[in-house]
Protein backbone atom coordinates (compact mmCIF):
# COMPACT_ATOMS: atom_id res chain seq x y z
CA UNK A 1 0.00 0.00 0.00
CA UNK A 2 1.16 3.54 -0.79
CA UNK A 3 0.40 6.23 1.76
CA UNK A 4 1.11 9.84 0.86
CA UNK A 5 0.85 11.92 4.00
CA UNK A 6 0.55 15.70 3.95
CA UNK A 7 3.13 16.27 1.24
CA UNK A 8 4.23 19.81 0.50
CA UNK A 9 6.89 20.59 -2.07
CA UNK A 10 8.18 24.10 -2.58
CA UNK A 11 10.72 25.55 -4.97
CA UNK A 12 11.77 28.84 -3.44
CA UNK A 13 8.54 30.68 -2.80
CA UNK A 14 6.50 28.53 -5.16
CA UNK A 15 4.41 25.75 -3.58
CA UNK A 16 4.04 23.04 -6.21
CA UNK A 17 2.31 20.53 -3.91
CA UNK A 18 0.16 21.70 -1.04
CA UNK A 19 -0.55 19.32 1.84
CA UNK A 20 -1.31 16.43 -0.52
CA UNK A 21 -2.50 13.18 1.03
CA UNK A 22 -3.44 10.00 -0.79
CA UNK A 23 -3.80 6.27 -0.20
CA UNK A 24 -3.40 3.65 -2.94
CA UNK A 25 -4.28 0.14 -1.86
CA UNK A 26 -2.55 -2.92 -3.31
CA UNK A 27 -4.07 -3.88 -6.67
CA UNK A 28 -5.75 -0.48 -7.09
CA UNK A 29 -5.60 1.60 -10.29
CA UNK A 30 -5.59 5.30 -9.55
CA UNK A 31 -5.29 8.11 -12.05
CA UNK A 32 -4.23 11.60 -11.12
CA UNK A 33 -5.70 14.06 -13.55
CA UNK A 34 -4.87 17.69 -13.96
CA UNK A 35 -3.77 20.34 -16.39
CA UNK A 36 -0.14 21.09 -17.22
CA UNK A 37 1.73 22.62 -14.29
CA UNK A 38 -0.76 21.39 -11.70
CA UNK A 39 1.90 19.36 -9.87
CA UNK A 40 0.92 15.84 -10.95
CA UNK A 41 4.41 14.80 -12.20
CA UNK A 42 5.94 16.28 -9.04
CA UNK A 43 3.56 14.13 -6.98
CA UNK A 44 4.50 11.03 -8.97
CA UNK A 45 8.25 11.77 -8.51
CA UNK A 46 7.72 12.20 -4.76
CA UNK A 47 5.83 8.88 -4.58
CA UNK A 48 8.63 7.23 -6.62
CA UNK A 49 11.27 8.31 -4.14
CA UNK A 50 12.94 10.53 -6.72
CA UNK A 51 12.10 13.91 -5.20
CA UNK A 52 12.41 14.67 -1.51
CA UNK A 53 9.32 16.56 -0.28
CA UNK A 54 9.65 19.75 1.73
CA UNK A 55 7.18 18.39 4.25
CA UNK A 56 5.26 15.16 4.74
CA UNK A 57 5.95 11.50 4.33
CA UNK A 58 5.57 8.70 1.75
CA UNK A 59 5.10 5.19 3.14
CA UNK A 60 5.21 2.20 0.81
CA UNK A 61 4.38 -1.20 2.32
CA UNK A 62 5.20 0.18 5.75
CA UNK A 63 8.55 1.69 4.73
CA UNK A 64 8.96 5.47 5.00
CA UNK A 65 10.76 6.21 1.74
CA UNK A 66 12.59 9.36 2.73
CA UNK A 67 13.93 7.87 5.93
CA UNK A 68 15.98 5.49 3.79
CA UNK A 69 19.48 6.41 2.59
CA UNK A 70 19.80 7.33 -1.08
CA UNK A 71 21.28 3.93 -1.84
CA UNK A 72 18.56 2.06 0.06
CA UNK A 73 15.89 4.15 -1.65
CA UNK A 74 17.37 3.37 -5.08
CA UNK A 75 17.32 -0.35 -4.32
CA UNK A 76 13.77 -0.10 -2.93
CA UNK A 77 12.60 1.73 -6.05
CA UNK A 78 14.23 -0.89 -8.27
CA UNK A 79 12.42 -3.74 -6.50
CA UNK A 80 8.98 -2.17 -5.98
CA UNK A 81 8.34 0.17 -8.87
CA UNK A 82 8.19 -0.06 -12.63
CA UNK A 83 8.38 3.22 -14.55
CA UNK A 84 6.77 4.28 -17.79
CA UNK A 85 7.54 7.78 -18.97
CA UNK A 86 5.98 9.82 -21.73
CA UNK A 87 8.26 8.95 -24.67
CA UNK A 88 11.97 8.71 -25.36
CA UNK A 89 11.59 6.16 -22.66
CA UNK A 90 14.03 3.62 -23.98
CA UNK A 91 17.80 3.55 -24.31
CA UNK A 92 18.29 4.33 -27.98
CA UNK A 93 21.29 2.08 -28.64
CA UNK A 94 19.82 -1.01 -26.99
CA UNK A 95 17.41 -3.39 -28.71
CA UNK A 96 13.94 -4.10 -27.32
CA UNK A 97 15.11 -7.19 -25.43
CA UNK A 98 18.21 -5.40 -24.10
CA UNK A 99 16.07 -2.51 -22.83
CA UNK A 100 13.92 -4.96 -20.90
CA UNK A 101 17.05 -6.64 -19.52
CA UNK A 102 18.26 -3.40 -17.88
CA UNK A 103 16.28 -3.60 -14.59
CA UNK A 104 17.35 -7.24 -14.27
CA UNK A 105 20.97 -6.30 -14.94
CA UNK A 106 20.69 -3.54 -12.31
CA UNK A 107 19.28 -6.05 -9.84
CA UNK A 108 22.25 -8.35 -10.48
CA UNK A 109 20.43 -11.18 -12.32
CA UNK A 110 22.48 -13.62 -14.39
CA UNK A 111 22.75 -12.89 -18.14
CA UNK A 112 20.90 -16.08 -19.07
CA UNK A 113 18.01 -15.30 -16.71
CA UNK A 114 17.86 -11.71 -17.95
CA UNK A 115 17.37 -12.96 -21.51
CA UNK A 116 14.73 -15.51 -20.53
CA UNK A 117 12.62 -13.10 -18.48
CA UNK A 118 12.93 -10.26 -21.03
CA UNK A 119 11.87 -12.57 -23.85
CA UNK A 120 8.87 -13.79 -21.92
CA UNK A 121 7.77 -10.25 -21.02
CA UNK A 122 8.06 -9.00 -24.60
CA UNK A 123 6.03 -12.02 -25.68
CA UNK A 124 3.44 -11.02 -23.07
CA UNK A 125 3.08 -7.50 -24.55
CA UNK A 126 2.91 -8.90 -28.09
CA UNK A 127 6.40 -8.03 -29.27
CA UNK A 128 7.76 -11.53 -29.73
CA UNK A 129 8.85 -10.73 -33.28
CA UNK A 130 10.54 -7.42 -32.42
CA UNK A 131 13.12 -8.54 -29.86
CA UNK A 132 16.19 -7.42 -31.80
CA UNK A 133 14.83 -4.13 -33.04
CA UNK A 134 16.26 -0.82 -31.89
CA UNK A 135 13.76 1.77 -30.58
CA UNK A 136 14.19 3.76 -33.81
CA UNK A 137 12.90 0.70 -35.70
CA UNK A 138 9.76 0.44 -33.55
CA UNK A 139 6.56 2.52 -33.67
CA UNK A 140 5.86 4.78 -30.67
CA UNK A 141 3.13 2.38 -29.56
CA UNK A 142 5.57 -0.54 -29.71
CA UNK A 143 8.16 1.48 -27.82
CA UNK A 144 5.63 2.08 -25.02
CA UNK A 145 4.88 -1.66 -24.89
CA UNK A 146 8.61 -2.32 -24.50
CA UNK A 147 8.49 0.22 -21.65
CA UNK A 148 5.67 -1.79 -20.03
CA UNK A 149 7.72 -4.97 -20.32
CA UNK A 150 10.70 -3.16 -18.80
CA UNK A 151 8.53 -1.84 -15.95
CA UNK A 152 7.50 -5.40 -15.11
CA UNK A 153 10.96 -6.93 -15.40
CA UNK A 154 11.76 -7.00 -11.69
CA UNK A 155 8.32 -8.30 -10.74
CA UNK A 156 7.38 -4.76 -9.79
CA UNK A 157 4.19 -4.61 -7.70
CA UNK A 158 3.54 -0.96 -8.62
CA UNK A 159 3.62 0.72 -12.02
CA UNK A 160 4.15 4.46 -12.02
CA UNK A 161 3.19 5.95 -15.37
CA UNK A 162 3.76 9.59 -16.29
CA UNK A 163 1.67 10.67 -19.30
CA UNK A 164 2.38 7.34 -21.03
CA UNK A 165 -0.09 8.06 -23.83
CA UNK A 166 0.94 11.68 -24.31
CA UNK A 167 2.53 11.00 -27.68
CA UNK A 168 0.23 8.22 -28.86
CA UNK A 169 -2.76 8.59 -31.16
CA UNK A 170 -6.16 7.77 -29.61
CA UNK A 171 -6.33 4.20 -30.91
CA UNK A 172 -2.77 3.31 -29.84
CA UNK A 173 -3.36 5.11 -26.54
CA UNK A 174 -6.42 2.98 -25.86
CA UNK A 175 -4.57 -0.21 -26.76
CA UNK A 176 -1.85 0.82 -24.37
CA UNK A 177 -4.33 1.53 -21.58
CA UNK A 178 -6.08 -1.79 -22.20
CA UNK A 179 -2.74 -3.50 -21.66
CA UNK A 180 -2.21 -1.56 -18.42
CA UNK A 181 -5.73 -2.42 -17.29
CA UNK A 182 -5.08 -6.09 -17.99
CA UNK A 183 -1.93 -5.96 -15.82
CA UNK A 184 -3.93 -4.25 -13.07
CA UNK A 185 -6.46 -7.10 -13.17
CA UNK A 186 -3.52 -9.48 -12.73
CA UNK A 187 -2.74 -7.70 -9.44
CA UNK A 188 -0.32 -4.92 -10.35
CA UNK A 189 -1.01 -1.58 -8.61
CA UNK A 190 -1.08 1.32 -11.07
CA UNK A 191 -0.62 5.01 -10.39
CA UNK A 192 -1.19 6.96 -13.59
CA UNK A 193 -0.61 10.64 -14.17
CA UNK A 194 -2.43 12.12 -17.17
CA UNK A 195 -4.19 15.20 -18.43
CA UNK A 196 -6.34 13.07 -20.76
CA UNK A 197 -9.77 12.37 -19.27
CA UNK A 198 -10.46 9.40 -21.59
CA UNK A 199 -7.30 7.61 -20.52
CA UNK A 200 -8.03 8.44 -16.89
CA UNK A 201 -11.34 6.58 -17.24
CA UNK A 202 -9.45 3.27 -17.41
CA UNK A 203 -8.61 3.72 -13.71
CA UNK A 204 -10.75 2.47 -10.84
CA UNK A 205 -10.41 5.79 -9.13
CA UNK A 206 -9.65 9.30 -10.35
CA UNK A 207 -8.12 12.06 -8.29
CA UNK A 208 -7.96 15.61 -9.57
CA UNK A 209 -5.04 17.89 -8.87
CA UNK A 210 -5.46 21.62 -9.21
CA UNK A 211 -2.68 24.05 -8.34
CA UNK A 212 -0.93 21.44 -6.24
CA UNK A 213 -4.01 20.45 -4.21
CA UNK A 214 -5.60 17.00 -4.50
CA UNK A 215 -9.34 17.10 -5.05
CA UNK A 216 -11.22 13.81 -4.99
CA UNK B 1 23.81 -8.14 -20.00
CA UNK B 2 26.87 -7.19 -18.02
CA UNK B 3 28.43 -3.74 -17.56
CA UNK B 4 30.98 -4.46 -20.25
CA UNK B 5 28.22 -5.56 -22.69
CA UNK B 6 26.27 -2.44 -21.85
CA UNK B 7 29.30 -0.26 -22.65
CA UNK B 8 30.34 -2.28 -25.70
CA UNK B 9 26.82 -2.04 -27.16
CA UNK B 10 26.79 1.71 -26.68
CA UNK B 11 30.17 2.06 -28.38
CA UNK B 12 29.38 -0.47 -31.08
CA UNK B 13 26.10 1.14 -32.07
CA UNK B 14 27.46 4.69 -31.89
CA UNK B 15 30.61 3.97 -33.81
CA UNK B 16 31.38 7.55 -34.81
CA UNK B 17 31.12 8.76 -31.25
CA UNK B 18 33.37 5.92 -30.08
CA UNK B 19 35.83 6.74 -32.87
CA UNK B 20 35.84 10.38 -31.73
CA UNK B 21 36.69 9.21 -28.20
CA UNK B 22 39.46 6.95 -29.41
CA UNK B 23 40.90 9.68 -31.60
CA UNK B 24 41.23 11.98 -28.55
CA UNK B 25 43.62 9.62 -26.80
CA UNK B 26 45.12 8.24 -30.01
CA UNK B 27 46.40 11.71 -30.87
CA UNK B 28 48.37 11.97 -27.65
CA UNK B 29 49.67 8.41 -27.64
CA UNK B 30 50.72 8.38 -31.30
CA UNK B 31 52.71 11.61 -30.90
CA UNK B 32 54.22 10.23 -27.70
CA UNK B 33 55.29 7.01 -29.47
CA UNK B 34 56.50 8.87 -32.56
CA UNK B 35 58.56 11.26 -30.40
CA UNK B 36 60.07 8.44 -28.34
CA UNK B 37 60.84 6.28 -31.39
CA UNK B 38 62.35 9.15 -33.37
CA UNK B 39 64.26 10.29 -30.30
CA UNK B 40 65.79 6.84 -29.94
CA UNK B 41 66.99 6.98 -33.56
CA UNK B 42 68.25 10.55 -33.06
CA UNK B 43 70.01 9.47 -29.88
CA UNK B 44 71.76 6.61 -31.65
CA UNK B 45 72.78 8.82 -34.51
CA UNK B 46 73.94 11.62 -32.23
CA UNK B 47 75.92 9.11 -30.20
CA UNK B 48 77.57 7.77 -33.30
CA UNK B 49 78.42 11.27 -34.47
CA UNK B 50 79.60 12.42 -31.06
CA UNK B 51 82.00 9.50 -30.88
CA UNK B 52 83.81 11.16 -33.72
CA UNK B 53 85.12 13.75 -31.31
CA UNK B 54 87.55 11.05 -30.26
CA UNK B 55 88.28 8.95 -27.26
CA UNK B 56 86.39 9.87 -24.16
CA UNK B 57 88.72 8.13 -21.64
CA UNK B 58 92.54 8.18 -21.52
CA UNK B 59 94.68 5.77 -19.50
CA UNK B 60 98.23 6.92 -18.85
CA UNK B 61 101.10 6.32 -16.41
CA UNK B 62 100.20 7.70 -13.02
CA UNK B 63 102.99 10.05 -12.05
CA UNK B 64 104.16 11.37 -15.35
CA UNK B 65 101.66 13.30 -17.39
CA UNK B 66 102.15 12.39 -21.00
CA UNK B 67 102.55 15.09 -23.58
CA UNK B 68 102.78 13.72 -27.08
CA UNK B 69 104.37 16.89 -28.45
CA UNK B 70 107.43 16.81 -26.22
CA UNK B 71 108.17 13.13 -26.66
CA UNK B 72 111.91 12.51 -26.92
CA UNK B 73 113.42 9.14 -27.83
CA UNK B 74 113.53 6.88 -24.84
CA UNK B 75 111.97 9.58 -22.62
CA UNK B 76 108.38 9.22 -21.50
CA UNK B 77 106.96 6.81 -19.00
CA UNK B 78 105.15 3.72 -20.24
CA UNK B 79 102.49 1.19 -19.24
CA UNK B 80 102.43 -2.54 -19.98
CA UNK B 81 100.46 -3.35 -23.12
CA UNK B 82 98.67 -6.11 -21.16
CA UNK B 83 96.52 -3.37 -19.58
CA UNK B 84 94.64 -3.28 -22.89
CA UNK B 85 93.37 -6.79 -22.21
CA UNK B 86 92.41 -5.85 -18.64
CA UNK B 87 90.32 -2.97 -19.99
CA UNK B 88 88.71 -5.26 -22.59
CA UNK B 89 87.66 -7.62 -19.80
CA UNK B 90 85.73 -5.14 -17.62
CA UNK B 91 82.09 -6.00 -16.83
CA UNK B 92 80.59 -3.61 -19.37
CA UNK B 93 83.18 -4.28 -22.09
CA UNK B 94 80.35 -4.74 -24.60
CA UNK B 95 79.87 -0.99 -24.55
CA UNK B 96 83.50 -0.27 -25.53
CA UNK B 97 83.91 0.81 -29.14
CA UNK B 98 87.69 0.89 -29.18
CA UNK B 99 90.62 0.37 -26.84
CA UNK B 100 93.53 1.90 -28.67
CA UNK B 101 97.03 1.64 -27.17
CA UNK B 102 99.68 4.06 -28.44
CA UNK B 103 103.42 4.32 -28.37
CA UNK B 104 105.01 7.61 -29.47
CA UNK B 105 108.55 8.11 -30.79
CA UNK B 106 110.22 10.98 -32.61
CA UNK B 107 112.45 10.29 -35.64
CA UNK B 108 114.51 12.51 -37.93
CA UNK B 109 113.41 11.83 -41.47
CA UNK B 110 115.50 13.99 -43.78
CA UNK B 111 115.00 17.48 -42.39
CA UNK B 112 111.69 16.62 -40.79
CA UNK B 113 111.33 15.77 -37.10
CA UNK B 114 108.50 13.26 -37.38
CA UNK B 115 106.34 12.07 -34.52
CA UNK B 116 105.61 8.40 -35.22
CA UNK B 117 102.77 6.65 -33.44
CA UNK B 118 102.49 2.91 -33.00
CA UNK B 119 98.83 1.90 -33.23
CA UNK B 120 96.67 -1.20 -33.45
CA UNK B 121 93.64 -1.89 -35.59
CA UNK B 122 91.43 -0.30 -32.87
CA UNK B 123 92.72 3.11 -33.94
CA UNK B 124 90.68 2.70 -37.10
CA UNK B 125 87.53 1.89 -35.07
CA UNK B 126 88.13 4.90 -32.84
CA UNK B 127 88.60 7.18 -35.84
CA UNK B 128 86.04 6.29 -38.45
CA UNK B 129 86.56 9.71 -40.01
CA UNK B 130 90.08 8.84 -41.25
CA UNK B 131 89.88 9.06 -45.03
CA UNK B 132 92.21 8.86 -47.97
CA UNK B 133 90.84 10.71 -51.00
CA UNK B 134 87.46 10.77 -49.24
CA UNK B 135 87.40 6.98 -48.93
CA UNK B 136 87.45 5.19 -45.58
CA UNK B 137 90.87 3.77 -44.73
CA UNK B 138 90.91 0.02 -45.36
CA UNK B 139 93.92 -1.68 -46.99
CA UNK B 140 96.02 1.42 -46.37
CA UNK B 141 96.07 0.77 -42.63
CA UNK B 142 99.72 -0.11 -41.95
CA UNK B 143 100.86 -3.68 -41.40
CA UNK B 144 104.42 -4.92 -40.70
CA UNK B 145 106.86 -2.38 -42.16
CA UNK B 146 104.30 0.02 -43.54
CA UNK B 147 103.57 3.60 -42.55
CA UNK B 148 100.48 5.77 -42.95
CA UNK B 149 101.19 9.50 -43.04
CA UNK B 150 99.12 12.33 -41.61
CA UNK B 151 98.09 15.06 -44.07
CA UNK B 152 100.86 17.62 -43.35
CA UNK B 153 103.46 14.96 -42.53
CA UNK B 154 102.85 13.60 -46.04
CA UNK B 155 103.10 17.10 -47.52
CA UNK B 156 106.46 17.71 -45.79
CA UNK B 157 107.88 14.44 -47.00
CA UNK B 158 106.86 15.08 -50.62
CA UNK B 159 105.63 12.19 -52.67
CA UNK B 160 107.96 9.69 -51.02
CA UNK B 161 106.80 6.10 -51.40
CA UNK B 162 109.21 4.90 -48.75
CA UNK B 163 110.76 6.43 -45.65
CA UNK B 164 113.51 5.27 -43.36
CA UNK B 165 113.03 5.12 -39.61
CA UNK B 166 116.11 4.26 -37.56
CA UNK B 167 117.64 2.70 -40.64
CA UNK B 168 114.65 0.52 -41.43
CA UNK B 169 112.63 1.12 -44.58
CA UNK B 170 108.88 1.61 -44.35
CA UNK B 171 106.54 1.59 -47.35
CA UNK B 172 104.09 4.52 -47.37
CA UNK B 173 100.59 3.11 -47.77
CA UNK B 174 98.89 6.48 -48.09
CA UNK B 175 98.47 10.05 -46.88
CA UNK B 176 95.38 10.84 -44.81
CA UNK B 177 93.01 13.60 -45.83
CA UNK B 178 93.19 16.64 -43.55
CA UNK B 179 91.50 15.94 -40.20
CA UNK B 180 92.09 19.27 -38.48
CA UNK B 181 93.66 17.42 -35.54
CA UNK B 182 97.17 16.59 -34.33
CA UNK B 183 96.94 13.45 -36.48
CA UNK B 184 97.75 15.64 -39.51
CA UNK B 185 101.37 16.02 -38.30
CA UNK B 186 102.02 12.38 -37.35
CA UNK B 187 102.92 9.10 -39.01
CA UNK B 188 101.32 5.81 -38.03
CA UNK B 189 102.96 2.39 -37.92
CA UNK B 190 101.88 -0.89 -36.35
CA UNK B 191 102.36 -0.83 -32.57
CA UNK B 192 104.45 -3.98 -32.42
CA UNK B 193 106.73 -2.76 -35.22
CA UNK B 194 107.44 0.46 -33.28
CA UNK B 195 107.91 -1.47 -30.04
CA UNK B 196 110.56 -3.65 -31.76
CA UNK B 197 112.21 -0.64 -33.36
CA UNK B 198 112.48 1.28 -30.09
CA UNK B 199 113.17 -1.68 -27.83
CA UNK B 200 110.01 -0.96 -25.77
CA UNK B 201 108.67 -4.48 -25.97
CA UNK B 202 104.99 -4.75 -24.99
CA UNK B 203 104.97 -1.20 -23.64
CA UNK B 204 102.72 1.74 -24.54
CA UNK B 205 102.61 5.43 -23.62
CA UNK B 206 98.86 5.67 -23.29
CA UNK B 207 95.63 3.88 -24.04
CA UNK B 208 92.66 5.72 -25.53
CA UNK B 209 89.25 4.26 -24.78
CA UNK B 210 86.04 5.05 -26.69
CA UNK B 211 82.73 4.01 -25.17
CA UNK B 212 79.41 3.84 -26.96
CA UNK B 213 77.47 4.61 -23.83
CA UNK B 214 78.05 8.12 -22.63
CA UNK B 215 74.76 8.90 -20.96
CA UNK B 216 72.96 5.59 -20.93
CA UNK B 217 70.48 5.04 -18.09
CA UNK B 218 72.58 2.20 -16.64
CA UNK B 219 76.11 3.55 -17.27
CA UNK B 220 77.57 6.98 -17.82
CA UNK B 221 81.12 7.90 -18.68
CA UNK B 222 82.19 8.26 -15.06
CA UNK B 223 80.96 4.75 -14.29
CA UNK B 224 83.26 3.47 -17.05
CA UNK B 225 86.18 5.44 -15.58
CA UNK B 226 85.59 3.83 -12.19
CA UNK B 227 85.25 0.36 -13.68
CA UNK B 228 88.48 0.66 -15.69
CA UNK B 229 90.28 2.18 -12.70
CA UNK B 230 89.29 -0.80 -10.57
CA UNK B 231 90.56 -3.23 -13.22
CA UNK B 232 94.02 -1.69 -13.51
CA UNK B 233 96.96 -1.63 -11.08
CA UNK B 234 97.91 1.57 -9.26
CA UNK B 235 100.52 2.72 -11.76
CA UNK B 236 97.79 3.66 -14.27
CA UNK B 237 95.68 6.78 -14.13
CA UNK B 238 92.25 6.80 -15.79
CA UNK B 239 91.11 10.23 -16.96
CA UNK B 240 87.74 11.12 -18.49
CA UNK B 241 88.09 13.68 -21.22
CA UNK B 242 85.82 16.08 -19.43
CA UNK B 243 85.08 18.64 -22.09
CA UNK B 244 84.12 15.99 -24.59
CA UNK B 245 82.23 13.98 -22.02
CA UNK B 246 80.28 16.94 -20.77
CA UNK B 247 79.45 18.13 -24.27
CA UNK B 248 78.39 14.64 -25.27
CA UNK B 249 76.32 14.06 -22.16
CA UNK B 250 74.83 17.54 -22.40
CA UNK B 251 73.75 17.10 -26.02
CA UNK B 252 72.26 13.67 -25.44
CA UNK B 253 70.52 14.81 -22.27
CA UNK B 254 69.04 17.80 -24.12
CA UNK B 255 67.62 15.56 -26.84
CA UNK B 256 66.06 13.37 -24.14
CA UNK B 257 64.69 16.39 -22.21
CA UNK B 258 63.15 17.84 -25.36
CA UNK B 259 61.37 14.57 -26.12
CA UNK B 260 60.16 14.28 -22.54
CA UNK B 261 58.71 17.79 -22.64
CA UNK B 262 56.93 17.09 -25.96
CA UNK B 263 55.60 13.81 -24.56
CA UNK B 264 54.29 15.41 -21.38
CA UNK B 265 52.62 18.25 -23.32
CA UNK B 266 50.87 15.93 -25.79
CA UNK B 267 49.78 13.53 -23.06
CA UNK B 268 48.29 16.46 -21.15
CA UNK B 269 46.57 17.55 -24.33
CA UNK B 270 45.26 14.00 -24.80
CA UNK B 271 43.88 13.89 -21.27
CA UNK B 272 42.27 17.32 -21.71
CA UNK B 273 40.59 16.15 -24.94
CA UNK B 274 39.48 12.95 -23.25
CA UNK B 275 37.99 14.83 -20.31
CA UNK B 276 36.14 17.07 -22.75
CA UNK B 277 34.86 14.07 -24.68
CA UNK B 278 33.65 12.35 -21.53
CA UNK B 279 32.01 15.54 -20.24
CA UNK B 280 30.14 16.09 -23.49
CA UNK B 281 29.18 12.42 -23.43
CA UNK B 282 27.58 12.96 -19.99
CA UNK B 283 25.77 16.08 -21.26
CA UNK B 284 24.43 14.29 -24.34
CA UNK B 285 23.26 11.32 -22.30
CA UNK B 286 21.55 13.24 -19.49
CA UNK B 287 18.09 11.91 -20.27
CA UNK B 288 19.36 8.35 -20.66
CA UNK B 289 21.24 8.62 -17.35
CA UNK B 290 18.06 10.06 -15.80
CA UNK B 291 16.03 7.05 -16.94
CA UNK B 292 18.68 4.65 -15.62
CA UNK B 293 18.83 6.42 -12.25
CA UNK B 294 15.02 6.44 -12.04
CA UNK B 295 14.74 2.72 -12.71
CA UNK B 296 17.29 1.95 -10.05
CA UNK B 297 20.85 2.34 -11.28
CA UNK B 298 23.12 3.08 -8.35
CA UNK B 299 25.84 5.74 -8.46
CA UNK B 300 28.51 3.04 -8.16
CA UNK B 301 27.21 1.39 -11.33
CA UNK B 302 27.28 4.71 -13.19
CA UNK B 303 30.96 5.01 -12.24
CA UNK B 304 31.49 1.44 -13.36
CA UNK B 305 29.90 2.15 -16.75
CA UNK B 306 31.99 5.26 -17.38
CA UNK B 307 35.24 3.75 -16.11
CA UNK B 308 34.67 0.61 -18.23
CA UNK B 309 34.17 2.81 -21.25
CA UNK B 310 37.39 4.67 -20.40
CA UNK B 311 39.16 1.32 -20.07
CA UNK B 312 38.04 0.19 -23.52
CA UNK B 313 38.93 3.57 -25.07
CA UNK B 314 42.29 3.49 -23.31
CA UNK B 315 43.28 -0.01 -24.41
CA UNK B 316 42.11 0.45 -28.01
CA UNK B 317 43.56 4.00 -28.16
CA UNK B 318 46.87 2.74 -26.74
CA UNK B 319 47.16 -0.10 -29.25
CA UNK B 320 46.19 1.99 -32.29
CA UNK B 321 48.19 4.97 -30.98
CA UNK B 322 51.29 2.78 -30.76
CA UNK B 323 50.80 1.52 -34.32
CA UNK B 324 50.12 5.00 -35.73
CA UNK B 325 52.98 6.59 -33.78
CA UNK B 326 55.43 3.91 -34.93
CA UNK B 327 54.26 4.35 -38.51
CA UNK B 328 54.65 8.13 -38.32
CA UNK B 329 58.15 7.82 -36.90
CA UNK B 330 59.17 5.26 -39.54
CA UNK B 331 57.91 7.48 -42.36
CA UNK B 332 58.77 10.93 -41.02
CA UNK B 333 61.69 9.94 -38.76
CA UNK B 334 64.22 9.40 -41.55
CA UNK B 335 63.42 12.89 -42.90
CA UNK B 336 64.00 14.44 -39.47
CA UNK B 337 66.78 12.28 -38.08
CA UNK B 338 68.38 11.37 -41.42
CA UNK B 339 68.68 7.83 -40.16
CA UNK B 340 66.49 4.72 -40.39
CA UNK B 341 63.96 4.45 -37.55
CA UNK B 342 63.02 1.04 -36.13
CA UNK B 343 59.92 0.22 -34.04
CA UNK B 344 60.47 0.02 -30.29
CA UNK B 345 58.32 -2.91 -29.18
CA UNK B 346 58.95 -2.17 -25.50
CA UNK B 347 56.86 1.00 -25.95
CA UNK B 348 53.71 -1.03 -26.67
CA UNK B 349 52.87 -1.96 -23.05
CA UNK B 350 53.79 1.57 -21.91
CA UNK B 351 51.45 3.05 -24.56
CA UNK B 352 48.54 0.89 -23.43
CA UNK B 353 49.13 1.54 -19.72
CA UNK B 354 49.61 5.32 -20.14
CA UNK B 355 46.61 5.58 -22.48
CA UNK B 356 44.38 3.60 -20.12
CA UNK B 357 45.52 5.58 -17.08
CA UNK B 358 44.85 8.89 -18.86
CA UNK B 359 41.40 7.76 -19.99
CA UNK B 360 40.42 6.53 -16.53
CA UNK B 361 41.74 9.61 -14.70
CA UNK B 362 40.08 11.94 -17.23
CA UNK B 363 36.76 10.13 -16.78
CA UNK B 364 36.53 10.33 -13.01
CA UNK B 365 35.11 13.88 -12.86
CA UNK B 366 32.59 13.40 -15.72
CA UNK B 367 31.52 10.07 -14.16
CA UNK B 368 31.03 11.81 -10.84
CA UNK B 369 28.90 14.44 -12.55
CA UNK B 370 26.80 11.68 -14.13
CA UNK B 371 26.41 9.82 -10.84
CA UNK B 372 25.26 13.00 -9.08
CA UNK B 373 22.76 13.89 -11.77
CA UNK B 374 19.27 14.63 -10.49
CA UNK B 375 17.02 12.13 -12.33
CA UNK B 376 14.00 14.44 -12.03
CA UNK B 377 15.90 17.27 -13.73
CA UNK B 378 17.33 14.96 -16.38
CA UNK B 379 13.93 13.41 -17.18
CA UNK B 380 12.43 16.84 -17.70
CA UNK B 381 14.71 17.33 -20.72
CA UNK B 382 13.30 15.86 -23.91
Amino acid sequence: MIEVKNITKTYGNIEVLKDASLEVKDGDFVSIVGPSGSGKTTLLNVVAGLLTPTEGEVIVDGVSLYKLSLRERTAFRREKFGFIFQTFNLISYLTAIENVEIPLYLAGAKSVDQKLVAKELLDRVGLKERLSHLPSELSIGEQQRVAIARALANNASVILADEPTGNLDTKTGEEFMTEIKRLNREGVTVLLVTHNAEMANFANRQIKIIDGRLVS
Amino acid sequence: MRTIDFVAKEMGRRKWKAAAGISCILLGISIFVAAQTTNEALYEKAKEQLLRFGANIIVQPKDEPFDAYSVSPGGSATLPEIYVDKIRNIEHSGMLVAVSPKLYERFEVGDVNLLVVGVTDDERKAKPWWMINKMVVTDEFPQGSQVLLGHYAGAHLGAASRIKLKGETFAVTGVLDETGSADDFMAFVPLHTLQDLTGKKRMVNLIEVSTSCIACPEMNLYDFVNEIDAALPDDAKVIPVKQIAEAQMGTLTKIGDFTRIISIVVLFLGSFLMMNYMSSSVSERRREIGILLAIGMEASKIYKVFISKALILGVVGGLIGYAVGTLISMVAGPQIADTPVSPIFQLLPYSVVISTAICIISSILPARRAARLDPVEALREV
